[in-house]
């Protein structure tokens, strides 16, 4: 697979070419934020983004999705599948390496022993063409976690500006055919040193005061230290940080009936394991009913527990719970304390 | 890509009253289709109109292929829409899940098994099966209690039948928190049982189910007689919403109570970073 040069001149171009065979998804302004959303107008995308509001996990596991529908008819009842079909296939534009190792983060989730099919209707029929950031954002940490300034794999384009041009590397077959049109230029070796000069200097500019490694190995040793006391503290049990995480995926499930009973929907909604009643079980009995429970248990799940049962870190460094705790309470704060001596 | 949060329709072929809170629902697939499962595994079971929940399957494998047995008591909402249904009627099945007893390995053990309360359903689907196994196990040992005489659930069937029991090669010991008219057994908790009858660890493995601290303290009363932790197989309960490892409701530390378990021995419970009682 050869990488290839776009000129920023031609983004448009190329942008309207996908947009001929699929819906296009990138990052869009929002107040003062960004947000993926469908872009219709190439304007309205923004590459050079910090992040967004939520991370494209919404795209895949709406934050609430029905699944089925169901209506008793004289004594039997009938079922229709509510799987959410695109008449068009999607190109995910722009997205952040942080944010696709937390869509390989939830990939695992939902294909391990099952496949989930109303996500992976979505996941198999949408491109992903990421960018690396040009610049490190507020909060991120993606240098500790190894999930960026660069990415490995789980796309199938991968942008980066070099000033005045975007180099693209291919990450798939399909990536590969995305390349075709004549205004993609062959990647010079000069090209490619620029591509890694770009990303070398926002590693430099990073440089996150964190070492992770052995990390799992510490957070199970400070099961029961002191230092959760101070977080108990703080942590309001927003959920926040749930919500707006790129691989946190927990979800409950609801019926949502008519008054008469007679006709519904099962749906599914994200929930969030800091809620008190995550844990509750029929009778009563609550297995994290206290407040430190649940506030350890959000934060083994990214650095212990994930690691135990997918062989990684379900943490990718992105920052965005940081951003929106109203306590202030930053993750990457909490692994240098539990890497502390 | 089959779809496995749809339910499969089965209809409830027969009620069986246990106690005034608890019944025993026979449920066939519509389709006519034979339902495989094993020991200690759960379904999720739909009430239209009301949600879905996760129950323990009561019935032996063994016995019969066109039918599953649940029993449940009524504890909330969709139970509650559960037991109100008629024999006839439409639900939902998702299933079966979990990991159940490893009765492969069990083979040519002694099996003594601790329930409390409604615990003994999935007990009961152990029981059955390894009395219809008779020749592969040792000897077979209930300790099982409830509230009150009234709250002794499946007090029919075969296993809390003393002479049918018997038969069988099966020992019963029943106790009740709090007596009551007629009751002429054992008062106490399920652990006083432990002093009426003989209780060693040789050859033997212990399957135990019913309310959290009740196998917090059969554990411990275990431990005491020597028995090591891989000894206790745990049925344990937990809100298991999509039974497939992604919702995260049943989470105890790293373990997804719907796949890796429900049944865990209490050696391994001992590793997690979460209390499992």
């Amino acid at each position: 697979m050869s990488d290839k040069i776009l000129t920023k001149e031609n983004l448009p171009a190329f942008i309207e070419e996908l947009k001929g065979e699929y819906e296009v998804i990138g990052p869009k302004r929002s107040g003062d934020m960004f947000v993926f959303d469908h872009i219709d107008e190439s304007e309205e995308l923004e590459l050079d983004y910090p992040t967004t509001r939520l991370p494209p996990k919404k795209i895949f596991l709406p934050q609430r999705e029905p699944l089925y529908e169901y209506e008793k008819k004289e004594g039997d009842v009938v079922i229709r599948d509510l799987r959410e079909r695109w008449d068009k296939k999607r190109v995910l534009l722009g997205v952040h390496p942080c944010d696709i190792a937390g869509l390989l983060c939830l990939d695992k989730v939902f294909g391990l022993e099952y496949d989930d099919p109303y996500y992976w209707e979505r996941r198999n029929s949408t491109v992903i063409i990421g960018i690396t950031c040009k610049e490190p954002c507020e909060h991120g940490f993606c240098d500790a976690m190894e999930t960026g300034p660069d990415a490995a794999r789980g796309y199938d384009l991968l942008m980066t500006d070099i000033g005045g041009k975007y180099y693209l590397r291919p990450g798939s077959e399909l990536g590969e055919k995305l390349l075709k049109a004549d205004y993609f230029g062959e990647a010079t070796e000069d090209d490619t040193r620029r591509r890694d000069a770009a990303i070398e200097g926002v590693r430099r500019k990073m440089k996150t005061d964190l070492d992770i490694s052995g990390i799992e190995g510490r957070m199970k040793e400070r099961v029961d230290d002191e230092l959760w006391s101070e977080y108990t503290e703080r942590c309001v049990l927003c959920g926040a940080c749930n919500f707006v995480c790129p691989t946190c995926h927990c979800f409950t499930i609801r019926d949502e009936t008519n008054f008469t009973g007679t006709k519904g929907r099962r749906v599914r909604v994200w929930d969030a394991c800091h809620f008190k009643n995550f844990a509750l079980i029929a009778g009563g009995l609550n297995f994290r009913g206290k407040k430190d429970s649940r506030i350890k248990h959000r934060i083994y799940d990214k650095l212990y527990y994930s690691k135990e049962k997918y062989g990684e870190f379900f943490c990718v460094g992105c920052g965005r719970c940081a951003t929106f705790c109203p306590a202030e309470i930053d993750i990457k704060e909490v692994a240098r304390k539990v890497q502390e001596a | 890509m089959k779809n496995p949060y749809l339910p499969e329709l089965a209809v409830i072929r027969r009620v069986k009253e246990e106690t005034p809170d608890t019944k025993t629902f026979r449920i066939s697939f519509k389709n006519g289709e034979m339902f495989n499962y094993a020991p200690g595994q759960f379904v999720e079971l739909t009430v239209f109109g009301y949600g879905e929940f996760p129950t323990s399957i009561s019935s032996s494998p063994l016995s019969a292929k066109d039918y599953f047995e649940s029993t449940v008591k009524c504890v909330g909402n969709v139970t509650a829409g559960l037991h109100r249904l008629p024999e006839g009627s439409i639900i939902g099945v998702r299933g079966p899940f979990g990991n159940g007893f490893p009765v492969e390995e069990m083979k040519g053990k002694n099996l003594l098994f601790v329930a409390g309360g409604i615990g003994l359903a999935p007990i009961r689907s152990l029981i059955h099966y390894a009395m219809e196994n008779r020749k592969d196990y040792g000897t077979l040992k209930l300790l099982y209690g409830s509230r009150s005489p009234a709250d002794l659930v499946f007090k029919d069937d075969i296993i809390l039948n003393e002479e049918e029991a018997e038969k069988r090669g099966l020992e019963i010991l029943l106790t009740v928190d709090k007596g009551g008219e007629g009751w002429k057994g054992n008062v106490g908790v399920v652990t006083t049982l432990f002093e009426k009858t003989d209780i060693t660890p040789e050859n033997t493995v212990v399957a135990i189910c019913g309310p959290s601290i009740m196998m917090k303290f059969v554990v411990e009363e275990l431990l005491k007689r020597r028995f090591k932790g891989d000894q206790l197989l745990l049925s344990l309960e937990r809100m298991m919403s999509c039974g497939m490892g992604m919702c995260g409701h049943c989470m105890i530390g790293s373990k997804y109570v719907c796949q890796d378990g429900p049944v865990f021995t209490y050696e391994e419970t001992r590793e997690w970073l979460e209390n499992v009682f």
